[in-house]
């Protein structure tokens, strides 16, 4: 169940942005995306994501376990997002926010186990309650994490994730990504500017030439 | 759906055209006065517009950075106050035989019979733009303030006070060109209100000539056919000049806005712009004052059974019968009621079908996003004297709706209109990502939109709803031509006791409306608070 | 004194009718009772739109009081649409007929006189006639009420019934002017000694054009070339001396004759807040009703003209498409009842005067009529009809020209 992006090449306007990108990522592994800003880290991403939208032209190819993603909406690729901030529901409780990710068709008392224990794992037993408002910075990206993992994603694309948080935290964060991704070994797509991301998640780096 | 809306505000010139006919078209720049009417229009709508906008700005130079919860909490009353009933007030508060002389006098004036000289109904209309701005303040402030909560423009004005700007030096350099730009249609919307709405003008304009908008009302009341028909070409004259005003507002705020990109970065730390807003804010604060005590004696005026000059206070008092029979379970509060809860849900509906339309087509081109949002508030753009005689032409000639349903549907255009511009904004700002996240996350669009995007914007969602509702409840024209005399509101009950002149019924019913709309207006606001109490992230997105 | 009144025309139609075998006999003059009976069961359940003028809450409580009595005794609903000015009624049904809505009109009975009526029956916009058929007609003082028939000299032809009525007077702060004059031109020099205690409403608002009649009428030497049409009369000279009045008079009028109250509500309300000493009223009773609401000083007093003052009649009419017009002729015909016109005269109520015939009435109603005003007469001297209604508008734009632009 890999990740392929075949012969991707993208125009903003009449702008050639990048050409030519094919990469190949297996289970449990993790391209990290690297570039100066306005390289076109983003723009890959929201073309994987089947979120690019005028004046953005692409073509090209996604393919996720062999399965063709070009044509099919954001919501049916099976692709799970995380942001650089952690963009949990404010309206939402910590739970909630979760339990929103998971889904539907389990009983009431499996959904409840399974954030309870998802909770656990990030060592935030009994948070389930909480505002969103109310946790650290470490922890929102914890819970936002989780939420996308919890959505049974058949791969990851993480946008940046840990450049918000303090240096202790990033270090923290980094650890606890890798681990869940060896876990549940999806392929991943890391965008980051900072060498040191792919270094301590053990990333094959990819460096998007500005064409 | 959103069809409701606009054709029959498109199709309201040409039906107006067909229906006076050229002859009257000419023969109305003939009427007596017609040039200095037209004169005192521009100028009164003008000077208001502009005055609220300084105004506005002052009063928010002067919290930027500071709370801002006493602007807030007193804008709602303000808002929900009917035209007809603040100009009534004010009228009273600065009349020779006003309160301000009443309280002054004889002690410290020596007068025991009201002075000769008068303040209001001068001839060039300087009170109807005091009173127009006095009216428009509110919508102003509490849609810039929801414009400068924007997270970029707090930072930009502190750092430009740590560079050595005076706050309002920075207020006028930092966020007033934002406000600019964010408030441009609400400039637009309130000269247009300004310039053809009749209940101030008829209260505190002047009479030899009245402005415009009067003097075609009068001449719409004309019973011969042909008076009347010279009417419809008049309110088509005031549409015609309140295009031609707006496109030289629109050219001035243009020159500004180049100007102030100039002065913005001339470096002068102290300026006499900002000694100016300085100076306005204390004008501001004083404006609202005047506000309150003019609300304040409506609220004497309500209870007043004899109140004659000198007196500074009401003589005798009246009983309290006249509460209850214009109470809960009265036709006119019932009316009141049904027309506001369902023109502002519908109107809600389709304001949030603008916006996403509008979103939506911004993704392709920034033309499509602008033609939405030109039919949104294309109601508005019509003075209300040209629109609303033409539905009901449209109806009569062919839809033969019940007046109910039509009256209904002429509310629904200006609540969908004003719910668009206040939920515009918030919609606009809200993160993408949020969106993205729920598509990602494998949900569906409309569960993107119902369970992440909409709950988050509650807040300004239920003030828009809020203000759809105090619209309602202030409509006049087009409850009582539209509902054809069927359906009696309290607004039409407050006009009909403006005309008159009996200040204390006026005040009577303008309470009661000033009731509901304040009612509407707070419990609306209550319900996300109540929803959301343990959830401080949504404070972010306060409308 | 007939009872029943039938213009030529209909006697004509009748005649012609009759003599082809009667295809319309509910028409004729014997099924008058049988008739009404008629229209009496076509009106139970009905709803009746009346559109009034609503500035006046006395009014407005003395019509709910009248559709409560209707709703007892015939089962007709009154719903009373509160107007703010009887014009914009008039144009809804003109447009109605212009949209062809000949039917289920959403007008079904209209507070109308003057120029609205003018404008009504001109553009075949009433229903009827119907007003002189119904009985409590009967009692009207068509003889020693003219008006009661003849609307601002247009033949009412029973289009509309009467209702109340109406003469020019000034209502005086006797405190403040003791001395306000009676004779018009006395006023200038008055005007002069008490600068900005006089005004009048703005014409074309009705008190305004009558004050302007009314002095035409006072003042000019060619007093009847104001009952003849106006283009047959020399309009300079016969309204030179009106001119001259206003002239002389505007620079000392409430804030100088620059500006003038809407209506005549709001020239009251400038009495009442003591800006001005007196103002113009169109009911001799209204003045004492005032004080009597408290509304005026004690000291108010209730004065005519010298000379006359003009006075006329205010009607009901129905509209063509009227959804309910056998409700809407009871409802008028209860208006036009002793009952109704006794409580309509009193004080407490409206103090309107009645448009009976006081000889009609039996000496309890008699009696009652005259308690209702305390006594006071509803006469303030001799009635001046109305001039030539051609006259109403141009007098109305001459002015405009002259001082109201």
């Amino acid at each position: 169940m890999s990740l392929d992006l075949i012969n991707l090449s993208a125009h903003i306007g009449a702008e050639p942005l990048f050409s030519g990108v094919s990469q190949s990522i297996d289970p449990g592994h993790i391209l990290a995306v690297m570039g100066p800003s306005g390289s076109g880290k983003t723009t890959l991403l929201n073309i994987i994501g089947g979120f690019a939208a005028s004046p953005v032209r692409w073509t090209g190819e996604v393919q996720l376990a062999g399965r063709r993603l070009n044509s099919l909406p954001p919501q049916r690729r099976r692709l799970g997002l995380v942001f650089q901030t952690p963009l949990l529901f404010p309206h939402l409780s910590v739970g909630q926010n979760l339990g929103f990710g998971m889904p539907s068709g389990q009983s009431a008392v499996l959904r409840q186990a399974t954030i309870e224990q998802a909770l656990s794992t990030a060592g935030l037993t009994g948070f389930a309650d909480r505002d969103p408002e109310s946790l650290s910075g470490g922890q929102r990206a914890r819970i936002s994490l989780l939420r996308t993992l919890l959505s049974q994603p058949d791969a990851l694309l993480l946008d940046e994730p840990f450049s918000a948080l303090d240096e202790a935290t990033k270090a923290d964060m980094r650890a606890f990504t890798a681990a869940q991704i060896r876990n549940t070994a999806l392929p991943t797509i890391l965008v980051t500017h900072d060498p040191r991301d792919a270094e301590a998640m053990d990333a094959r780096r990819f460096h998007l030439p500005p064409s | 759906m959103v069809a409701l809306v606009s054709v029959p505000a498109a199709l309201a010139l040409p039906v107006l055209v067909v229906l006076s006919g050229p002859e009257a078209l000419v023969q109305a720049f003939a009427l007596p006065g017609y040039a200095k009417a037209a004169g005192i229009a521009v100028i009164s709508a003008g000077l208001g517009t502009v005055l609220a906008l300084v105004l506005a700005g002052a009063l928010l130079s002067g919290v930027a950075g500071r709370s801002d919860r006493w602007l807030r909490l007193s804008m709602p009353p303000l808002l929900a106050t009917p035209h007809a009933a603040m100009a009534v007030g004010l009228a009273f508060l600065i009349a020779p035989s006003g309160w301000l002389i009443r309280l002054l006098s004889p002690w410290a004036t020596g007068l025991d019979r009201p002075p000769l000289f008068s303040m209001v109904q001068d001839p060039w209309g300087l009170s109807l733009a005091v009173g127009l701005a006095i009216k428009e303040l509110p919508f102003f402030v509490l849609l810039a303030l929801s414009a400068t909560r924007r997270d970029s423009l707090q930072p930009a004005f502190r750092a430009a006070i740590s560079l050595g700007y005076d706050r309002h030096t920075a207020f006028a350099k930092i966020i007033a060109p934002h406000l600019l730009k964010a408030l441009n249609l609400p400039i637009v919307i309130a000269f247009i209100y300004g310039i053809s709405a009749v209940d101030m003008a008829s209260v505190l304009g002047p009479t030899t000539p009245p402005p415009l908008s009067v003097l075609a009302l009068n001449q719409v009341s004309d019973p011969s056919a042909e008076g009347w028909r010279l009417g419809l070409a008049l309110s088509l004259h005031l549409a015609v000049l309140t295009f031609a005003a707006l496109l030289i507002l629109g050219g001035l705020v243009a020159t500004m806005r180049a100007v102030a990109g100039r002065w913005a970065s001339n470096g002068n730390r102290r300026s006499l712009v900002g000694t100016a807003l300085a100076a306005a804010s204390l004008v501001g604060r004083g404006t609202l004052v005047f506000a309150v005590l003019a609300l304040l004696s409506l609220l004497l005026w309500a209870f007043a059974q004899r109140w004659r000059f000198p007196a500074p206070w009401p003589q005798s008092w009246t009983g309290l019968d006249w509460v209850w029979a214009r109470g809960l379970m009265s036709v006119e509060s019932l009316n009141t009621l049904w027309l506001a809860l369902a023109s502002a849900l519908i109107g809600l509906l389709l304001a949030l079908a603008f916006v996403l339309a509008e979103r939506q087509a911004r993704t392709v081109t920034t033309r499509g996003a602008m033609a939405w949002s030109g039919l949104a508030v294309l109601p508005l753009l019509i003075p209300q004297m040209t629109l609303i005689p033409a539905l009901l032409l449209i109806d009569l000639n062919g839809l033969r709706l019940p007046p109910w349903m039509l009256a209904l549907w002429g509310h629904v255009m200006f609540t969908a209109a004003y719910g668009y511009l206040t939920l515009r904004g918030p919609i606009m700002a809200l993160d993408p990502h949020y969106r993205q996240v729920a598509l990602a996350l494998g949900r569906p669009r409309w569960q993107a939109l119902l369970l992440v995007e909409l709950p988050i914007l509650l807040r300004p969602i239920m003030a828009s709803l809020a203000i759809g509702l105090s619209v309602s409840v202030a409509a006049y024209l087009s409850t009582l031509t539209l509902g054809q005399g069927r359906i009696e509101t309290f607004t039409i009950e407050a006009v009909s006791a403006a005309s008159g002149g009996s200040r204390r019924t006026a005040a009577q019913f303008a309470l009661a409306q000033a009731f509901w709309a304040l009612l509407f207006f707070f419990s609306a606001l209550s319900v996300p608070d109540l929803l959301y109490r343990r959830r401080r992230g949504l404070a972010a997105h306060v409308a | 004194m007939p009872s029943k009144q039938f213009s030529p025309i209909q006697v004509a139609v009748l005649g012609f009718a009759l003599s082809l075998m009667s295809l319309a006999p509910p028409a004729s003059a014997q099924s008058a009772d049988q008739d009404w009976s008629q229209t009496l069961t076509a009106a139970a359940g009905q709803t009746v739109f009346f559109n009034a003028w609503g500035g006046d809450e006395r009014i407005n409580a003395y019509i709910a009081w009248a559709g409560d009595r209707v709703k007892e005794d015939h089962g007709v609903t009154v719903r009373h649409v509160k107007l703010s000015d009887t014009a914009e009624a008039v144009n809804r049904v003109r447009l109605e007929k212009q949209a062809g809505k000949t039917s289920k009109g959403s007008i079904d009975l209209l507070w109308i006189n003057g120029e609205n009526f003018a404008a009504m029956k001109a553009g075949e916009l009433l229903f009827g006639p119907w007003a002189e058929q119904v009985p409590a007609f009967g009692k009207v003082d068509v003889v020693g009420k003219p008006t009661t028939v003849l609307d601002f000299q247009t033949p009412t032809e029973g289009l509309e019934a009467p209702w109340g009525m109406a003469q020019f007077n000034v209502i005086v702060d006797d405190e403040n002017a003791p001395d306000f004059p009676t004779d018009l031109g006395a006023l200038i020099e008055w005007s002069a000694v008490n600068p900005g205690r006089f005004t009048y409403p703005q014409p074309p608002n009705f008190l305004g054009t009558t004050f302007l009649k009314q002095a035409a009428l006072a003042l000019s030497s060619h007093q009847d070339a104001l009952y003849e049409p106006v283009e047959a009369a020399d309009f300079e000279r016969v309204t030179e001396s009106l001119w001259a009045f206003l002239d002389a008079l505007h620079p000392n009028l409430w804030q100088r004759g620059r500006n003038f109250p809407a209506s005549g509500p709001a020239a009251q309300q400038l009495l009442s807040d003591g800006e001005t000493a007196a103002t113009l009223s169109f009911f001799p009773l209204e003045g004492p009703a005032l004080v009597t609401a408290d509304t005026l000083n004690a000291a108010t007093v209730v004065k005519g003209f010298d000379g006359g003052s003009i006075g006329n009649t205010h009607f009901v009419a129905i509209p063509f498409n009227s959804s309910a017009s056998a409700g809407a002729q009871v409802f008028a015909n209860f208006l036009m009842t002793p009952e109704a016109q006794i409580r309509k005269q009193s004080l407490d109520a409206w103090g309107d005067a009645t448009v009976l015939n006081e000889a009609s009435l039996s000496d309890a109603q008699r009696a009652a009529l005259l308690d209702a005003t305390n006594g006071l007469s509803v006469s303030i001297g001799p009635v001046l009809p109305e001039p030539h209604p051609s006259w109403t508008d141009a007098l109305e734009a001459a002015w405009t020209q002259r001082y109201g632009s």
